[in-house]
Protein backbone atom coordinates (compact mmCIF):
# COMPACT_ATOMS: atom_id res chain seq x y z
CA UNK A 1 0.00 0.00 0.00
CA UNK A 2 1.33 3.44 -0.85
CA UNK A 3 0.65 6.58 1.13
CA UNK A 4 1.46 10.23 0.69
CA UNK A 5 1.67 12.56 3.66
CA UNK A 6 1.54 16.34 3.29
CA UNK A 7 3.07 18.30 6.16
CA UNK A 8 2.39 22.03 6.14
CA UNK A 9 2.63 24.88 8.58
CA UNK A 10 -0.49 25.73 10.54
CA UNK A 11 -2.25 28.90 9.49
CA UNK A 12 -0.88 31.88 11.30
CA UNK A 13 2.62 30.44 11.71
CA UNK A 14 5.17 32.70 10.02
CA UNK A 15 6.74 31.15 6.91
CA UNK A 16 9.77 33.23 5.92
CA UNK A 17 10.88 30.55 3.44
CA UNK A 18 7.53 30.79 1.69
CA UNK A 19 7.92 34.57 1.59
CA UNK A 20 11.40 34.29 0.10
CA UNK A 21 10.10 31.89 -2.56
CA UNK A 22 7.30 34.34 -3.38
CA UNK A 23 9.72 37.23 -3.78
CA UNK A 24 12.00 35.12 -5.98
CA UNK A 25 9.05 34.23 -8.22
CA UNK A 26 8.05 37.89 -8.44
CA UNK A 27 11.65 38.66 -9.34
CA UNK A 28 11.53 36.12 -12.16
CA UNK A 29 8.62 38.03 -13.67
CA UNK A 30 5.68 36.17 -12.14
CA UNK A 31 4.02 39.26 -10.78
CA UNK A 32 0.75 37.48 -10.22
CA UNK A 33 2.18 35.44 -7.34
CA UNK A 34 0.88 36.56 -3.96
CA UNK A 35 1.26 34.62 -0.73
CA UNK A 36 3.40 31.48 -0.83
CA UNK A 37 3.65 28.83 1.84
CA UNK A 38 5.85 25.76 1.56
CA UNK A 39 5.66 22.31 3.12
CA UNK A 40 6.81 18.74 2.75
CA UNK A 41 5.62 15.67 0.92
CA UNK A 42 6.57 12.29 2.37
CA UNK A 43 5.87 9.20 0.29
CA UNK A 44 5.70 5.87 2.12
CA UNK A 45 5.35 2.25 1.10
CA UNK A 46 3.54 0.13 3.66
CA UNK A 47 3.27 -3.63 3.82
CA UNK A 48 -0.13 -3.13 5.47
CA UNK A 49 -3.08 -4.14 3.22
CA UNK A 50 -5.98 -3.04 5.42
CA UNK A 51 -6.81 0.59 4.62
CA UNK A 52 -8.24 1.39 8.06
CA UNK A 53 -5.18 -0.04 9.83
CA UNK A 54 -2.89 1.85 7.46
CA UNK A 55 -4.74 5.11 8.09
CA UNK A 56 -4.50 4.65 11.85
CA UNK A 57 -0.79 3.81 11.68
CA UNK A 58 -0.09 6.81 9.45
CA UNK A 59 -1.93 9.12 11.83
CA UNK A 60 0.29 7.87 14.65
CA UNK A 61 3.39 8.32 12.48
CA UNK A 62 2.41 11.90 11.84
CA UNK A 63 1.70 12.62 15.49
CA UNK A 64 4.92 10.98 16.68
CA UNK A 65 7.48 11.95 14.08
CA UNK A 66 6.50 13.22 10.66
CA UNK A 67 4.86 16.44 11.84
CA UNK A 68 5.62 18.72 14.74
CA UNK A 69 2.06 19.35 15.80
CA UNK A 70 3.01 22.51 17.66
CA UNK A 71 3.37 24.31 14.32
CA UNK A 72 2.51 21.78 11.60
CA UNK A 73 -0.62 20.08 10.33
CA UNK A 74 -0.79 16.98 8.15
CA UNK A 75 -2.94 15.34 5.51
CA UNK A 76 -2.83 11.65 4.65
CA UNK A 77 -3.58 10.28 1.19
CA UNK A 78 -3.84 6.53 0.70
CA UNK A 79 -3.27 5.29 -2.83
CA UNK B 1 29.43 17.77 40.05
CA UNK B 2 29.40 14.81 37.68
CA UNK B 3 28.19 15.35 34.12
CA UNK B 4 27.48 13.54 30.89
CA UNK B 5 27.34 14.89 27.36
CA UNK B 6 25.15 13.05 24.87
CA UNK B 7 26.78 12.37 21.49
CA UNK B 8 24.25 12.30 18.66
CA UNK B 9 25.47 11.61 15.12
CA UNK B 10 26.66 14.98 13.74
CA UNK B 11 26.60 16.76 17.09
CA UNK B 12 29.76 18.85 16.78
CA UNK B 13 29.80 20.86 20.00
CA UNK B 14 30.01 17.83 22.26
CA UNK B 15 33.75 18.15 22.80
CA UNK B 16 33.47 21.87 23.51
CA UNK B 17 30.82 21.13 26.13
CA UNK B 18 33.00 18.43 27.71
CA UNK B 19 36.04 20.72 27.77
CA UNK B 20 34.07 23.53 29.41
CA UNK B 21 32.65 21.16 32.04
CA UNK B 22 36.07 19.70 32.77
CA UNK B 23 37.58 23.17 33.11
CA UNK B 24 34.83 24.22 35.51
CA UNK B 25 34.44 21.07 37.59
CA UNK B 26 37.84 19.43 37.38
CA UNK B 27 36.03 16.15 36.68
CA UNK B 28 36.09 14.09 33.51
CA UNK B 29 32.84 14.30 31.56
CA UNK B 30 31.16 11.07 30.47
CA UNK B 31 30.53 11.03 26.69
CA UNK B 32 27.35 9.03 26.18
CA UNK B 33 26.52 7.54 22.77
CA UNK B 34 22.93 8.21 21.62
CA UNK B 35 22.24 4.50 21.18
CA UNK B 36 23.02 3.66 24.80
CA UNK B 37 19.96 2.87 26.88
CA UNK B 38 21.37 4.01 30.22
CA UNK B 39 23.04 7.07 31.61
CA UNK B 40 25.99 6.84 33.99
CA UNK B 41 25.37 8.11 37.50
CA UNK B 42 25.60 11.87 36.89
CA UNK B 43 24.10 15.08 38.22
CA UNK B 44 23.93 16.95 34.91
CA UNK B 45 23.10 15.75 31.41
CA UNK B 46 24.04 18.03 28.53
CA UNK B 47 22.54 17.83 25.03
CA UNK B 48 25.15 19.67 22.95
CA UNK B 49 24.95 21.81 19.85
CA UNK B 50 25.52 20.67 16.30
CA UNK B 51 23.57 19.35 13.36
CA UNK B 52 22.36 15.98 14.63
CA UNK B 53 21.20 13.84 11.72
CA UNK B 54 21.97 16.74 9.39
CA UNK B 55 18.75 18.40 10.63
CA UNK B 56 16.85 15.82 8.57
CA UNK B 57 13.03 16.17 8.73
CA UNK B 58 13.27 18.86 11.43
CA UNK B 59 16.14 19.97 13.67
CA UNK B 60 16.37 17.55 16.56
CA UNK B 61 13.45 15.42 15.35
CA UNK B 62 15.54 12.36 14.57
CA UNK B 63 17.83 12.72 17.59
CA UNK B 64 14.67 12.75 19.72
CA UNK B 65 14.05 9.17 18.57
CA UNK B 66 17.38 7.99 20.04
CA UNK B 67 17.45 5.19 22.58
CA UNK B 68 19.09 7.42 25.20
CA UNK B 69 16.11 9.78 25.32
CA UNK B 70 14.24 7.39 27.61
CA UNK B 71 17.02 7.58 30.19
CA UNK B 72 17.21 11.36 29.83
CA UNK B 73 13.46 11.72 30.41
CA UNK B 74 13.71 9.48 33.48
CA UNK B 75 16.63 11.54 34.79
CA UNK B 76 14.56 14.72 34.34
CA UNK B 77 11.49 13.15 35.95
CA UNK B 78 13.56 12.33 39.03
CA UNK B 79 14.62 15.98 39.22
CA UNK B 80 18.02 15.54 37.57
CA UNK B 81 19.46 18.57 35.76
CA UNK B 82 19.33 18.67 31.96
CA UNK B 83 20.94 21.40 29.84
CA UNK B 84 20.15 21.64 26.13
CA UNK B 85 22.36 23.97 24.08
CA UNK B 86 21.35 25.03 20.57
CA UNK B 87 20.62 21.72 18.75
CA UNK B 88 20.20 20.29 22.26
CA UNK B 89 17.44 22.83 22.93
CA UNK B 90 15.82 21.74 19.66
CA UNK B 91 15.92 18.10 20.76
CA UNK B 92 14.36 19.04 24.12
CA UNK B 93 11.42 20.82 22.45
CA UNK B 94 10.93 17.88 20.07
CA UNK B 95 10.87 15.54 23.05
CA UNK B 96 8.30 17.57 24.94
CA UNK B 97 10.65 18.10 27.90
CA UNK B 98 10.37 21.78 27.01
CA UNK B 99 7.38 23.54 25.41
CA UNK B 100 7.37 25.30 22.06
CA UNK B 101 9.48 24.81 18.96
CA UNK B 102 12.57 26.31 17.33
CA UNK B 103 11.90 27.40 13.75
CA UNK B 104 14.00 28.78 10.89
CA UNK B 105 15.46 32.21 11.68
CA UNK B 106 13.03 34.87 10.54
CA UNK B 107 15.78 36.51 8.46
CA UNK B 108 16.50 33.10 6.85
CA UNK B 109 20.24 33.55 7.37
CA UNK B 110 22.54 31.53 9.63
CA UNK B 111 23.53 33.93 12.41
CA UNK B 112 26.99 33.55 13.93
CA UNK B 113 27.99 36.28 16.40
CA UNK B 114 28.20 37.20 20.08
CA UNK B 115 24.85 38.49 21.36
CA UNK B 116 23.88 40.42 24.46
CA UNK B 117 21.37 38.65 26.68
CA UNK B 118 19.49 39.74 29.76
CA UNK B 119 19.45 37.22 32.58
CA UNK B 120 15.73 37.36 33.40
CA UNK B 121 15.53 34.88 36.25
CA UNK B 122 18.06 33.98 38.89
CA UNK B 123 15.84 31.64 40.91
CA UNK B 124 17.21 28.52 39.28
CA UNK B 125 20.00 26.00 39.48
CA UNK B 126 21.29 27.40 36.19
CA UNK B 127 21.38 31.13 36.86
CA UNK B 128 21.69 31.75 40.60
CA UNK B 129 25.24 33.06 40.25
CA UNK B 130 24.14 35.83 37.90
CA UNK B 131 22.42 39.02 38.98
CA UNK B 132 18.81 39.52 37.92
CA UNK B 133 18.78 41.76 34.86
CA UNK B 134 22.51 41.28 34.27
CA UNK B 135 23.73 41.54 30.70
CA UNK B 136 25.82 38.60 29.53
CA UNK B 137 27.37 38.11 26.10
CA UNK B 138 27.18 34.59 24.64
CA UNK B 139 27.80 33.57 21.02
CA UNK B 140 25.02 32.24 18.84
CA UNK B 141 25.58 30.11 15.74
CA UNK B 142 22.31 28.86 14.29
CA UNK B 143 19.96 28.90 11.35
CA UNK B 144 16.91 27.63 13.28
CA UNK B 145 16.75 29.50 16.57
CA UNK B 146 13.41 31.26 16.17
CA UNK B 147 11.51 30.26 19.35
CA UNK B 148 7.77 29.88 18.88
CA UNK B 149 4.95 28.82 21.20
CA UNK B 150 1.28 29.81 21.27
CA UNK B 151 0.26 32.83 23.30
CA UNK B 152 -1.08 30.78 26.23
CA UNK B 153 2.21 28.88 26.56
CA UNK B 154 4.25 32.07 26.32
CA UNK B 155 2.10 33.73 29.00
CA UNK B 156 2.57 30.74 31.25
CA UNK B 157 6.34 30.79 30.74
CA UNK B 158 6.45 34.45 31.66
CA UNK B 159 4.05 34.09 34.58
CA UNK B 160 6.00 31.17 36.04
CA UNK B 161 9.32 33.00 35.74
CA UNK B 162 10.62 30.39 33.31
CA UNK B 163 12.06 32.71 30.66
CA UNK B 164 15.71 32.58 31.68
CA UNK B 165 17.48 34.56 28.99
CA UNK B 166 16.18 37.21 26.62
CA UNK B 167 17.89 38.68 23.52
CA UNK B 168 18.55 42.40 23.81
CA UNK B 169 18.73 42.61 20.00
CA UNK B 170 16.66 39.74 18.65
CA UNK B 171 18.82 37.98 16.01
CA UNK B 172 16.29 35.37 14.85
CA UNK B 173 12.69 36.52 15.37
CA UNK B 174 12.09 34.54 18.60
CA UNK B 175 8.76 35.27 20.24
CA UNK B 176 9.10 37.75 23.11
CA UNK B 177 12.90 37.74 22.40
CA UNK B 178 13.18 34.44 24.25
CA UNK B 179 16.67 32.91 24.16
CA UNK B 180 16.36 30.29 26.90
CA UNK B 181 13.60 28.68 28.96
CA UNK B 182 13.04 26.38 31.92
CA UNK B 183 10.59 23.51 32.28
CA UNK B 184 7.87 23.53 34.92
CA UNK B 185 9.98 21.63 37.44
CA UNK B 186 12.85 24.09 36.84
CA UNK B 187 15.43 21.35 36.27
CA UNK B 188 15.60 21.38 32.47
CA UNK B 189 17.04 24.43 30.68
CA UNK B 190 17.18 24.95 26.95
CA UNK B 191 18.94 27.88 25.32
CA UNK B 192 20.10 28.72 21.80
CA UNK B 193 23.30 30.63 22.71
CA UNK B 194 26.48 28.70 23.61
CA UNK B 195 27.64 29.21 27.21
CA UNK B 196 30.32 26.53 26.82
CA UNK B 197 32.09 28.73 24.24
CA UNK B 198 32.71 31.51 26.75
CA UNK B 199 34.21 29.66 29.68
CA UNK B 200 37.87 29.88 28.66
CA UNK B 201 39.13 33.51 28.54
CA UNK B 202 41.16 32.53 25.46
CA UNK B 203 37.84 32.42 23.57
CA UNK B 204 37.20 36.11 24.16
CA UNK B 205 34.77 36.05 27.08
CA UNK B 206 33.85 34.29 30.29
CA UNK B 207 30.14 35.11 30.68
CA UNK B 208 29.28 31.43 30.29
CA UNK B 209 31.03 30.53 33.54
CA UNK B 210 28.14 31.81 35.67
CA UNK B 211 25.81 29.13 34.29
CA UNK B 212 28.20 26.30 35.09
CA UNK B 213 29.11 27.81 38.47
CA UNK B 214 25.41 27.96 39.35
CA UNK B 215 25.03 24.29 38.51
CA UNK B 216 28.16 23.29 40.41
CA UNK B 217 26.97 25.16 43.49
CA UNK B 218 23.51 23.59 43.32
CA UNK B 219 24.51 20.04 42.47
CA UNK B 220 27.78 19.40 44.30
CA UNK C 1 34.96 -2.51 -27.04
CA UNK C 2 34.78 0.74 -29.02
CA UNK C 3 37.63 1.47 -31.42
CA UNK C 4 39.67 4.51 -30.55
CA UNK C 5 39.45 6.98 -33.42
CA UNK C 6 40.79 10.56 -33.59
CA UNK C 7 37.15 11.66 -33.29
CA UNK C 8 36.75 9.68 -30.05
CA UNK C 9 39.99 11.09 -28.66
CA UNK C 10 38.71 14.59 -29.37
CA UNK C 11 35.39 13.80 -27.69
CA UNK C 12 37.35 12.69 -24.63
CA UNK C 13 38.90 16.14 -24.38
CA UNK C 14 42.46 15.08 -25.23
CA UNK C 15 44.48 16.97 -27.82
CA UNK C 16 46.38 15.22 -30.63
CA UNK C 17 49.60 16.00 -28.80
CA UNK C 18 48.31 14.53 -25.55
CA UNK C 19 47.14 11.37 -27.28
CA UNK C 20 50.54 11.12 -28.90
CA UNK C 21 52.05 11.04 -25.40
CA UNK C 22 49.57 8.36 -24.36
CA UNK C 23 50.68 6.16 -27.27
CA UNK C 24 54.32 6.71 -26.35
CA UNK C 25 53.68 5.72 -22.72
CA UNK C 26 51.70 2.60 -23.65
CA UNK C 27 53.83 1.68 -26.66
CA UNK C 28 50.59 1.27 -28.65
CA UNK C 29 47.14 2.79 -29.15
CA UNK C 30 45.00 3.07 -26.02
CA UNK C 31 41.85 0.99 -25.75
CA UNK C 32 38.52 2.56 -24.88
CA UNK C 33 38.92 2.05 -21.11
CA UNK C 34 42.48 3.37 -21.10
CA UNK C 35 41.37 6.40 -23.13
CA UNK C 36 38.72 7.12 -20.49
CA UNK C 37 41.23 6.87 -17.65
CA UNK C 38 43.75 9.20 -19.33
CA UNK C 39 40.97 11.61 -20.24
CA UNK C 40 39.97 11.93 -16.58
CA UNK C 41 43.46 11.95 -15.10
CA UNK C 42 44.67 14.54 -17.59
CA UNK C 43 41.54 16.73 -17.35
CA UNK C 44 41.91 20.29 -16.11
CA UNK C 45 40.03 19.40 -12.92
CA UNK C 46 42.28 16.51 -11.98
CA UNK C 47 45.65 17.66 -13.28
CA UNK C 48 45.47 21.48 -13.19
CA UNK C 49 47.37 21.36 -16.48
CA UNK C 50 46.78 25.00 -17.36
CA UNK C 51 48.32 26.18 -14.09
CA UNK C 52 50.92 23.44 -13.68
CA UNK C 53 53.62 25.56 -15.29
CA UNK C 54 53.09 28.26 -12.65
CA UNK C 55 52.61 25.87 -9.73
CA UNK C 56 55.96 24.27 -10.59
CA UNK C 57 57.65 27.56 -9.70
CA UNK C 58 56.51 27.34 -6.06
CA UNK C 59 58.94 25.98 -3.44
CA UNK C 60 58.16 22.50 -2.14
CA UNK C 61 61.21 21.53 -0.12
CA UNK C 62 62.36 22.84 3.23
CA UNK C 63 63.38 21.41 6.61
CA UNK C 64 59.87 22.11 7.93
CA UNK C 65 58.05 20.29 5.12
CA UNK C 66 56.90 16.99 6.61
CA UNK C 67 54.78 16.08 3.60
CA UNK C 68 55.11 17.87 0.29
CA UNK C 69 53.31 17.35 -3.02
CA UNK C 70 51.95 13.89 -3.78
CA UNK C 71 49.52 13.31 -0.94
CA UNK C 72 46.02 14.55 -0.11
CA UNK C 73 47.28 17.62 1.75
CA UNK C 74 50.56 19.22 2.74
CA UNK C 75 51.96 18.93 6.27
CA UNK C 76 54.19 21.63 7.74
CA UNK C 77 56.11 21.50 11.03
CA UNK C 78 55.13 24.67 12.93
CA UNK C 79 57.25 24.01 15.99
CA UNK C 80 56.47 22.93 19.58
CA UNK C 81 55.75 19.43 18.27
CA UNK C 82 52.80 20.74 16.25
CA UNK C 83 52.10 20.37 12.56
CA UNK C 84 49.71 22.27 10.32
CA UNK C 85 47.88 20.44 7.55
CA UNK C 86 46.75 22.63 4.71
CA UNK C 87 45.06 22.22 1.35
CA UNK C 88 43.75 24.49 -1.34
CA UNK C 89 41.84 23.84 -4.52
CA UNK C 90 39.67 25.45 -7.15
CA UNK C 91 36.13 24.34 -7.98
CA UNK C 92 35.10 26.41 -10.97
CA UNK C 93 33.13 24.14 -13.22
CA UNK C 94 30.95 22.43 -10.59
CA UNK C 95 30.15 25.83 -9.05
CA UNK C 96 29.17 27.19 -12.43
CA UNK C 97 26.85 24.26 -13.17
CA UNK C 98 25.15 24.18 -9.76
CA UNK C 99 26.47 26.92 -7.45
CA UNK C 100 25.25 25.66 -4.06
CA UNK C 101 26.05 21.95 -4.46
CA UNK C 102 29.14 22.66 -6.56
CA UNK C 103 30.65 24.88 -3.87
CA UNK C 104 29.49 22.56 -1.10
CA UNK C 105 31.24 19.56 -2.66
CA UNK C 106 34.33 21.73 -3.00
CA UNK C 107 34.27 22.28 0.75
CA UNK C 108 33.62 18.60 1.36
CA UNK C 109 36.56 17.63 -0.80
CA UNK C 110 38.95 19.99 0.88
CA UNK C 111 38.00 18.80 4.35
CA UNK C 112 38.36 15.22 3.18
CA UNK C 113 41.88 16.02 1.97
CA UNK C 114 42.78 17.25 5.45
CA UNK C 115 41.26 14.45 7.50
CA UNK C 116 42.62 11.74 5.23
CA UNK C 117 46.01 12.91 6.50
CA UNK C 118 44.81 12.14 10.03
CA UNK C 119 44.14 15.77 10.97
CA UNK C 120 40.96 17.49 12.15
CA UNK C 121 39.91 20.49 10.01
CA UNK C 122 39.55 23.53 12.26
CA UNK C 123 39.02 26.45 9.91
CA UNK C 124 38.26 27.30 6.30
CA UNK C 125 38.87 30.25 4.05
CA UNK C 126 38.04 31.09 0.48
CA UNK C 127 39.07 33.52 -2.24
CA UNK C 128 36.30 33.82 -4.79
CA UNK C 129 36.36 35.34 -8.25
CA UNK C 130 33.28 35.94 -10.37
CA UNK C 131 32.51 37.60 -13.69
CA UNK C 132 30.98 40.99 -14.36
CA UNK C 133 28.62 42.05 -11.54
CA UNK C 134 26.23 43.28 -14.19
CA UNK C 135 25.98 39.86 -15.88
CA UNK C 136 22.56 38.29 -15.16
CA UNK C 137 24.10 35.00 -13.95
CA UNK C 138 26.59 36.55 -11.53
CA UNK C 139 24.17 37.30 -8.71
CA UNK C 140 22.82 33.76 -8.79
CA UNK C 141 26.32 32.28 -8.80
CA UNK C 142 27.58 34.45 -5.95
CA UNK C 143 24.63 33.75 -3.66
CA UNK C 144 24.67 30.03 -4.45
CA UNK C 145 28.40 29.62 -3.91
CA UNK C 146 28.48 31.61 -0.69
CA UNK C 147 25.53 29.71 0.80
CA UNK C 148 26.94 26.38 -0.40
CA UNK C 149 30.24 27.04 1.34
CA UNK C 150 28.44 28.12 4.51
CA UNK C 151 25.93 25.30 4.40
CA UNK C 152 28.51 22.56 4.19
CA UNK C 153 31.02 24.10 6.60
CA UNK C 154 28.43 24.94 9.24
CA UNK C 155 27.04 21.41 9.25
CA UNK C 156 30.52 20.00 9.69
CA UNK C 157 31.17 22.42 12.54
CA UNK C 158 34.13 23.97 10.74
CA UNK C 159 33.86 27.77 10.66
CA UNK C 160 34.66 29.79 7.54
CA UNK C 161 36.92 32.41 9.08
CA UNK C 162 37.69 34.54 6.07
CA UNK C 163 36.92 35.12 2.44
Amino acid sequence: MKARVFVTLKNGVLDPQGKAIGHALNGLGFGSVGEVRQGKVIDLELSETDAAKAQAALKEMCEKLLANTVIEKYEIELK
Amino acid sequence: MKSAVIVFPAANCDRDAATALEQMTGNKTAMVWHQDSELPDVDLVVLPGGFSYGDYLRCGAMANQSKIMGAIKAHAAKGGAVLGICNGFQVLTESGLLPGVLMRNAGLKFVCKPVALSVEETQSAFTRKYDKGQTVTLPVAHGEGNYYADAATLDRLEGDGRVMFRYQNNPNGSARNIAGILNEKRNVLGLMPHPERVVDPLNGGTDGRGLFQSLIETLS
Amino acid sequence: MKTVTPELVREHGLTEEEYGRVKKLLGRDANFVELGVFSVMWSEHCSYKSTRAHLKKLPTKAPWVIQGPGENAGVIDIGDGDACIFKMESHNHPSFIEPYQGAATGVGGIMRDVFTMGARPIAMMNALRFGEPSHPKTRHLVSGVVSGIGGYGNCMGVPTVGG
